[in-house]
Protein backbone atom coordinates (compact mmCIF):
# COMPACT_ATOMS: atom_id res chain seq x y z
CA UNK A 1 0.00 0.00 0.00
CA UNK A 2 1.23 3.28 -0.35
CA UNK A 3 2.38 5.51 2.14
CA UNK A 4 0.03 8.61 2.46
CA UNK A 5 2.05 10.43 4.76
CA UNK A 6 5.07 9.99 2.56
CA UNK A 7 5.74 13.31 0.50
CA UNK A 8 7.75 11.01 -1.53
CA UNK A 9 5.55 8.27 -2.70
CA UNK A 10 2.15 10.62 -2.08
CA UNK A 11 0.95 12.56 -4.90
CA UNK A 12 3.38 11.22 -7.48
CA UNK A 13 3.08 8.00 -9.99
CA UNK A 14 0.09 5.86 -10.52
CA UNK A 15 -2.00 5.52 -7.23
CA UNK A 16 -2.26 1.98 -5.06
CA UNK A 17 -5.51 -0.33 -5.84
CA UNK A 18 -8.54 1.04 -3.94
CA UNK A 19 -11.11 3.85 -4.32
CA UNK A 20 -9.47 7.30 -5.60
CA UNK A 21 -10.17 8.99 -2.45
CA UNK A 22 -11.33 12.95 -3.04
CA UNK A 23 -11.62 15.79 -0.54
CA UNK A 24 -13.99 18.42 -1.74
CA UNK A 25 -14.61 22.25 -0.14
CA UNK A 26 -16.80 24.33 -1.05
CA UNK A 27 -18.95 26.59 1.08
CA UNK A 28 -22.27 27.19 -1.09
CA UNK A 29 -24.19 23.87 0.04
CA UNK A 30 -25.90 23.39 -3.39
CA UNK A 31 -23.08 23.77 -5.37
CA UNK A 32 -21.68 21.21 -3.05
CA UNK A 33 -24.11 19.08 -2.93
CA UNK A 34 -24.30 18.40 -6.56
CA UNK A 35 -20.43 18.52 -7.29
CA UNK A 36 -20.23 15.60 -4.70
CA UNK A 37 -22.95 13.87 -6.71
CA UNK A 38 -20.98 14.50 -10.10
CA UNK A 39 -18.08 12.74 -8.71
CA UNK A 40 -18.97 10.10 -7.31
CA UNK A 41 -18.85 6.63 -8.76
CA UNK A 42 -18.21 3.35 -7.27
CA UNK A 43 -14.11 4.08 -7.73
CA UNK A 44 -14.32 6.67 -5.58
CA UNK A 45 -15.32 8.14 -1.84
CA UNK A 46 -15.84 11.89 -2.04
CA UNK A 47 -15.92 14.22 0.92
CA UNK A 48 -17.47 17.21 0.65
CA UNK A 49 -17.01 20.23 3.40
CA UNK A 50 -17.97 24.11 3.85
CA UNK A 51 -14.83 25.37 5.33
CA UNK A 52 -10.58 25.32 4.83
CA UNK A 53 -10.81 24.55 8.45
CA UNK A 54 -12.45 21.16 8.24
CA UNK A 55 -10.98 20.81 5.82
CA UNK A 56 -7.31 20.94 7.00
CA UNK A 57 -8.64 18.65 10.01
CA UNK A 58 -9.77 15.88 7.71
CA UNK A 59 -6.72 15.99 5.15
CA UNK A 60 -4.52 15.21 8.04
CA UNK A 61 -6.70 12.80 9.71
CA UNK A 62 -6.58 10.87 6.32
CA UNK A 63 -4.76 12.38 3.51
CA UNK A 64 -6.84 11.87 0.55
CA UNK A 65 -5.37 11.85 -3.28
CA UNK A 66 -7.30 14.60 -4.63
CA UNK A 67 -8.02 17.51 -3.05
CA UNK A 68 -10.92 20.08 -4.64
CA UNK A 69 -11.16 23.23 -3.31
CA UNK A 70 -12.64 26.76 -3.92
CA UNK A 71 -10.97 29.75 -3.54
CA UNK A 72 -13.49 31.86 -2.01
CA UNK A 73 -14.09 30.36 1.56
CA UNK A 74 -15.39 32.23 4.94
CA UNK A 75 -12.38 32.40 7.79
CA UNK A 76 -9.35 30.49 5.97
CA UNK A 77 -9.52 31.10 2.00
CA UNK A 78 -8.87 28.07 -0.16
CA UNK A 79 -5.68 29.05 -1.61
CA UNK A 80 -4.55 29.73 2.18
CA UNK A 81 -5.44 26.05 2.45
CA UNK A 82 -4.02 24.69 -0.60
CA UNK A 83 -0.50 26.20 0.46
CA UNK A 84 -0.78 24.45 3.89
CA UNK A 85 -1.60 21.29 2.55
CA UNK A 86 1.20 21.28 -0.28
CA UNK A 87 3.55 22.69 2.94
CA UNK A 88 3.25 19.60 4.71
CA UNK A 89 2.93 17.54 1.55
CA UNK A 90 4.49 18.90 -1.45
CA UNK A 91 3.24 16.32 -3.71
CA UNK A 92 -0.25 16.46 -3.10
CA UNK A 93 -2.69 16.73 -6.19
CA UNK A 94 -4.88 19.92 -5.66
CA UNK A 95 -7.54 21.17 -8.00
CA UNK A 96 -8.77 24.86 -7.47
CA UNK A 97 -11.87 25.94 -8.42
CA UNK A 98 -13.23 29.49 -8.41
CA UNK A 99 -15.82 31.95 -9.61
CA UNK A 100 -13.61 34.60 -9.57
CA UNK A 101 -10.76 35.12 -12.34
CA UNK A 102 -8.03 33.19 -11.44
CA UNK A 103 -4.50 35.16 -11.41
CA UNK A 104 -2.76 32.17 -10.01
CA UNK A 105 0.95 31.02 -10.64
CA UNK A 106 0.25 27.35 -10.57
CA UNK A 107 3.95 26.34 -11.03
CA UNK A 108 4.63 28.14 -7.96
CA UNK A 109 2.43 26.01 -6.35
CA UNK A 110 3.62 22.57 -7.33
CA UNK A 111 3.60 20.19 -10.23
CA UNK A 112 0.27 18.53 -9.20
CA UNK A 113 -1.52 21.37 -8.64
CA UNK A 114 -4.32 22.45 -11.30
CA UNK A 115 -7.39 25.51 -11.78
CA UNK A 116 -10.84 25.37 -12.80
CA UNK A 117 -13.17 28.35 -13.01
CA UNK A 118 -16.43 27.91 -13.09
CA UNK A 119 -18.50 26.99 -14.25
CA UNK A 120 -17.13 23.67 -15.27
CA UNK A 121 -18.67 20.90 -16.52
CA UNK A 122 -18.01 17.01 -15.71
CA UNK A 123 -16.14 16.20 -18.61
CA UNK A 124 -13.66 19.29 -17.27
CA UNK A 125 -13.16 18.05 -13.74
CA UNK A 126 -12.94 14.65 -15.20
CA UNK A 127 -10.56 15.73 -17.31
CA UNK A 128 -8.43 16.95 -14.77
CA UNK A 129 -9.04 13.87 -12.60
CA UNK A 130 -7.73 12.01 -14.85
CA UNK A 131 -4.77 13.82 -15.56
CA UNK A 132 -3.77 14.31 -12.03
CA UNK A 133 -4.19 10.52 -11.26
CA UNK A 134 -3.74 8.55 -14.20
CA UNK B 1 -15.21 64.52 13.13
CA UNK B 2 -12.25 67.30 12.08
CA UNK B 3 -10.92 64.99 9.65
CA UNK B 4 -14.48 65.04 7.68
CA UNK B 5 -15.32 68.32 7.66
CA UNK B 6 -11.51 68.98 5.95
CA UNK B 7 -12.97 66.42 3.77
CA UNK B 8 -15.68 67.86 2.82
CA UNK B 9 -14.02 71.33 2.90
CA UNK B 10 -11.56 70.41 0.27
CA UNK B 11 -10.76 70.98 -3.69
CA UNK B 12 -13.68 72.83 -4.83
CA UNK B 13 -11.89 73.60 -7.89
CA UNK B 14 -13.39 73.94 -11.25
CA UNK B 15 -11.20 73.72 -14.33
CA UNK B 16 -12.86 74.60 -17.30
CA UNK B 17 -11.47 73.40 -20.73
CA UNK B 18 -12.79 74.92 -24.49
CA UNK B 19 -12.95 72.60 -26.77
CA UNK B 20 -14.27 74.29 -30.06
CA UNK B 21 -16.95 76.42 -28.98
CA UNK B 22 -18.52 74.26 -26.06
CA UNK B 23 -16.81 75.25 -22.72
CA UNK B 24 -17.04 72.10 -20.40
CA UNK B 25 -17.44 72.21 -16.62
CA UNK B 26 -14.83 69.68 -15.10
CA UNK B 27 -15.86 69.93 -11.08
CA UNK B 28 -12.43 67.93 -9.41
CA UNK B 29 -14.69 66.11 -6.68
CA UNK B 30 -17.32 64.84 -9.01
CA UNK B 31 -14.69 63.26 -10.83
CA UNK B 32 -12.79 62.00 -7.97
CA UNK B 33 -16.29 60.50 -6.52
CA UNK B 34 -16.69 59.38 -9.91
CA UNK B 35 -13.91 57.51 -9.68
CA UNK B 36 -14.46 56.15 -6.35
CA UNK B 37 -17.31 54.84 -7.02
CA UNK B 38 -16.49 53.43 -10.35
CA UNK B 39 -13.66 51.57 -7.77
CA UNK B 40 -16.64 50.11 -5.65
CA UNK B 41 -19.06 48.77 -8.49
CA UNK B 42 -16.34 47.08 -9.80
CA UNK B 43 -15.98 45.05 -6.72
CA UNK B 44 -19.65 44.96 -6.51
CA UNK B 45 -19.53 43.40 -10.51
CA UNK B 46 -16.79 41.16 -9.48
CA UNK B 47 -18.72 39.31 -6.32
CA UNK B 48 -21.86 39.68 -8.49
CA UNK B 49 -20.39 37.33 -11.42
CA UNK B 50 -18.63 35.37 -9.06
CA UNK B 51 -21.96 34.21 -7.48
CA UNK B 52 -23.55 33.79 -11.13
CA UNK B 53 -20.50 31.93 -12.17
CA UNK B 54 -21.54 29.24 -9.38
CA UNK B 55 -25.19 29.51 -9.99
CA UNK B 56 -25.00 28.71 -13.55
CA UNK B 57 -22.41 26.11 -12.09
CA UNK B 58 -25.11 24.64 -10.15
CA UNK B 59 -27.78 24.36 -13.21
CA UNK B 60 -24.69 22.80 -14.96
CA UNK B 61 -24.14 19.89 -12.81
CA UNK B 62 -27.95 19.89 -12.06
CA UNK B 63 -28.33 19.36 -16.28
CA UNK B 64 -25.44 16.87 -16.03
CA UNK B 65 -27.34 14.94 -12.74
CA UNK B 66 -30.55 15.06 -15.11
CA UNK B 67 -28.69 13.26 -18.14
CA UNK B 68 -27.28 10.51 -16.04
CA UNK B 69 -30.76 9.64 -13.92
CA UNK B 70 -32.00 9.82 -17.82
CA UNK B 71 -29.51 7.34 -19.01
CA UNK B 72 -29.33 4.87 -16.14
CA UNK B 73 -31.84 2.33 -15.53
CA UNK B 74 -33.76 4.07 -13.00
CA UNK B 75 -36.35 1.62 -11.50
CA UNK B 76 -38.01 3.85 -9.28
CA UNK B 77 -37.25 6.78 -10.75
CA UNK B 78 -35.42 8.15 -7.35
CA UNK B 79 -32.45 9.65 -9.35
CA UNK B 80 -34.59 11.21 -11.70
CA UNK B 81 -36.52 12.78 -8.65
CA UNK B 82 -33.45 14.23 -6.63
CA UNK B 83 -32.07 15.46 -9.91
CA UNK B 84 -35.09 17.56 -10.71
CA UNK B 85 -35.31 18.67 -6.96
CA UNK B 86 -31.99 20.16 -7.08
CA UNK B 87 -31.88 21.45 -10.82
CA UNK B 88 -35.39 23.52 -9.46
CA UNK B 89 -33.06 25.20 -6.12
CA UNK B 90 -30.38 25.88 -8.99
CA UNK B 91 -32.82 27.70 -11.06
CA UNK B 92 -34.65 29.15 -7.76
CA UNK B 93 -31.42 30.47 -6.80
CA UNK B 94 -30.18 31.92 -9.85
CA UNK B 95 -32.66 34.59 -10.36
CA UNK B 96 -32.10 36.79 -7.25
CA UNK B 97 -28.27 36.70 -8.54
CA UNK B 98 -29.29 37.32 -11.98
CA UNK B 99 -31.31 40.63 -10.42
CA UNK B 100 -28.56 41.73 -8.32
CA UNK B 101 -25.89 41.62 -11.14
CA UNK B 102 -28.01 43.89 -13.30
CA UNK B 103 -29.15 46.13 -10.18
CA UNK B 104 -25.18 46.46 -9.53
CA UNK B 105 -24.22 47.91 -13.32
CA UNK B 106 -26.47 50.92 -12.83
CA UNK B 107 -25.60 52.36 -9.21
CA UNK B 108 -24.93 55.89 -8.79
CA UNK B 109 -25.99 58.03 -6.06
CA UNK B 110 -29.11 59.87 -7.39
CA UNK B 111 -31.82 60.27 -4.89
CA UNK B 112 -34.36 58.63 -7.63
CA UNK B 113 -35.79 54.74 -6.96
CA UNK B 114 -35.90 54.79 -3.42
CA UNK B 115 -37.33 51.98 -1.81
CA UNK B 116 -37.58 50.14 1.21
CA UNK B 117 -33.97 47.79 1.82
CA UNK B 118 -33.14 45.82 4.56
CA UNK B 119 -29.83 47.11 5.78
CA UNK B 120 -29.18 44.04 7.71
CA UNK B 121 -28.82 41.43 4.91
CA UNK B 122 -27.29 44.41 2.77
CA UNK B 123 -24.82 44.31 5.49
CA UNK B 124 -24.48 40.45 5.33
CA UNK B 125 -23.94 40.26 1.53
CA UNK B 126 -21.69 43.20 1.17
CA UNK B 127 -19.19 41.71 3.97
CA UNK B 128 -19.19 38.30 1.90
CA UNK B 129 -17.31 40.09 -1.15
CA UNK B 130 -14.97 41.27 1.36
CA UNK B 131 -13.69 37.65 2.15
CA UNK B 132 -10.82 37.48 0.13
CA UNK B 133 -9.16 41.18 1.51
CA UNK B 134 -10.58 39.25 4.73
CA UNK B 135 -8.33 36.34 4.93
CA UNK B 136 -5.58 37.88 3.46
CA UNK B 137 -5.29 40.00 6.31
CA UNK B 138 -6.66 37.32 8.79
CA UNK B 139 -8.55 39.51 10.65
CA UNK B 140 -11.32 38.12 12.96
CA UNK B 141 -14.17 39.86 11.75
CA UNK B 142 -17.28 39.45 14.07
CA UNK B 143 -20.59 41.03 12.48
CA UNK B 144 -23.57 41.51 14.89
CA UNK B 145 -26.49 41.93 12.98
CA UNK B 146 -30.23 43.08 14.19
CA UNK B 147 -32.64 41.43 11.70
CA UNK B 148 -35.46 43.67 9.92
CA UNK B 149 -33.13 46.66 10.19
CA UNK B 150 -35.56 48.54 7.16
CA UNK B 151 -35.02 52.06 5.78
CA UNK B 152 -36.00 53.84 2.99
CA UNK B 153 -33.02 54.17 0.39
CA UNK B 154 -31.52 53.52 -3.10
CA UNK B 155 -30.09 50.19 -2.85
CA UNK B 156 -27.38 50.19 -5.04
CA UNK B 157 -26.40 53.96 -3.57
CA UNK B 158 -26.88 52.43 0.13
CA UNK B 159 -24.62 49.19 -0.62
CA UNK B 160 -22.17 51.25 -2.50
CA UNK B 161 -21.36 53.24 0.59
CA UNK B 162 -21.68 50.30 2.95
CA UNK B 163 -19.24 48.64 0.53
CA UNK B 164 -17.07 51.68 0.62
CA UNK B 165 -16.93 51.77 4.20
CA UNK B 166 -16.31 48.41 5.59
CA UNK B 167 -13.52 47.87 2.30
CA UNK B 168 -12.01 50.83 3.73
CA UNK B 169 -11.96 49.84 7.60
CA UNK B 170 -10.32 46.36 6.11
CA UNK B 171 -7.91 47.72 4.56
CA UNK B 172 -7.29 50.06 7.44
CA UNK B 173 -6.71 47.08 9.78
CA UNK B 174 -3.49 45.72 10.87
CA UNK B 175 -3.15 41.93 10.11
CA UNK B 176 -4.50 39.93 12.52
CA UNK B 177 -6.77 42.18 14.35
CA UNK B 178 -10.55 42.09 15.30
CA UNK B 179 -12.86 43.94 13.46
CA UNK B 180 -16.89 43.90 14.43
CA UNK B 181 -19.25 45.07 12.52
CA UNK B 182 -23.02 45.74 14.28
CA UNK B 183 -26.34 46.95 13.36
CA UNK B 184 -29.21 48.24 15.71
CA UNK B 185 -32.86 50.01 15.68
CA UNK B 186 -31.57 52.74 18.24
CA UNK B 187 -34.49 55.49 18.55
CA UNK B 188 -35.81 54.99 14.78
CA UNK B 189 -32.64 55.39 13.36
CA UNK B 190 -30.55 52.16 12.03
CA UNK B 191 -26.97 52.48 13.51
CA UNK B 192 -24.58 50.87 12.17
CA UNK B 193 -21.09 50.61 13.57
CA UNK B 194 -17.71 49.81 12.22
CA UNK B 195 -15.17 49.01 14.94
CA UNK B 196 -11.57 48.75 13.86
CA UNK B 197 -8.47 48.77 15.31
CA UNK B 198 -7.02 51.45 13.03
CA UNK B 199 -8.12 54.69 11.96
CA UNK B 200 -9.65 53.72 8.75
CA UNK B 201 -8.49 56.46 6.94
CA UNK B 202 -5.08 57.05 8.72
CA UNK B 203 -3.14 56.66 5.29
CA UNK B 204 -5.53 58.78 3.30
CA UNK B 205 -4.42 61.70 2.23
CA UNK B 206 -7.69 64.19 1.84
CA UNK B 207 -6.84 65.28 -2.31
CA UNK B 208 -5.40 61.15 -2.78
CA UNK B 209 -6.70 60.36 -6.21
CA UNK B 210 -8.99 57.29 -5.21
CA UNK B 211 -7.27 54.11 -6.52
CA UNK B 212 -8.12 50.96 -5.56
CA UNK B 213 -8.69 52.13 -1.65
CA UNK B 214 -10.57 55.84 -1.63
CA UNK B 215 -10.43 55.87 1.98
CA UNK B 216 -11.27 59.52 2.91
CA UNK B 217 -13.36 60.09 0.02
CA UNK B 218 -14.92 56.97 0.74
CA UNK B 219 -15.80 58.69 4.34
CA UNK B 220 -16.43 61.92 2.91
CA UNK B 221 -19.52 60.71 0.23
CA UNK B 222 -21.08 58.11 2.65
CA UNK B 223 -21.20 60.62 5.24
CA UNK B 224 -22.78 63.53 2.52
CA UNK B 225 -25.18 60.76 1.51
CA UNK B 226 -26.11 59.83 5.37
CA UNK B 227 -26.64 63.82 5.81
CA UNK B 228 -29.02 63.97 3.02
CA UNK B 229 -31.39 61.65 3.91
CA UNK B 230 -31.39 62.48 7.16
CA UNK B 231 -29.03 60.65 8.97
CA UNK B 232 -25.51 61.29 9.80
CA UNK B 233 -21.85 59.55 10.45
CA UNK B 234 -19.43 60.26 13.42
CA UNK B 235 -16.09 58.74 14.33
CA UNK B 236 -14.89 57.67 17.56
CA UNK B 237 -12.13 56.10 19.21
CA UNK B 238 -11.98 52.84 19.94
CA UNK B 239 -9.42 51.19 21.82
CA UNK B 240 -6.14 51.90 21.79
CA UNK B 241 -5.46 53.07 18.90
CA UNK B 242 -8.69 51.57 16.49
CA UNK B 243 -11.63 54.28 15.29
CA UNK B 244 -14.85 53.22 14.93
CA UNK B 245 -17.44 54.82 12.26
CA UNK B 246 -20.87 55.27 13.36
CA UNK B 247 -23.65 55.66 10.65
CA UNK B 248 -27.57 56.38 11.53
CA UNK B 249 -30.15 56.60 8.98
CA UNK B 250 -33.89 56.86 9.96
CA UNK B 251 -35.49 53.80 9.90
CA UNK B 252 -38.81 53.25 8.52
CA UNK B 253 -40.69 52.32 11.14
CA UNK B 254 -43.71 49.85 11.37
CA UNK B 255 -45.96 48.63 14.63
CA UNK B 256 -43.89 46.69 17.16
CA UNK B 257 -41.20 48.63 16.37
CA UNK B 258 -40.65 51.80 18.10
CA UNK B 259 -37.93 52.67 19.55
Amino acid sequence: MIDRHDPGQFGTGNRDVGPLRILYIEDNSLVREITCELLANENREVVALGSAEEGMVAYRDNRYDVVITDVNLPAMSGMDFVRQILKEVPGARVIITSGYSLRIDLASLGPHVRALMKPFDAPEIEALLASLCG
Amino acid sequence: MSRLCKINAMSSTTNRAPIGAVNLSVSTPELLEAAALCVINRRCREAYLHDVRGGLHALYSALELLARSAQIRDGDGTMAERATAIARRAMSNYEPLVLNTVESLTAGHDAEGLSEVDLGALTQEVSRFLRADIANKRLDVRLDIETDVRVRARRETARSWLLGLLLTSVDGSPPDQPLTVSLRREAGLARLVIAAAAPAAASAAPAAAPGDRPDALILAMAARWADSHGGRVEFAPAGVAGEEIRVYYPLIVTAGQEG
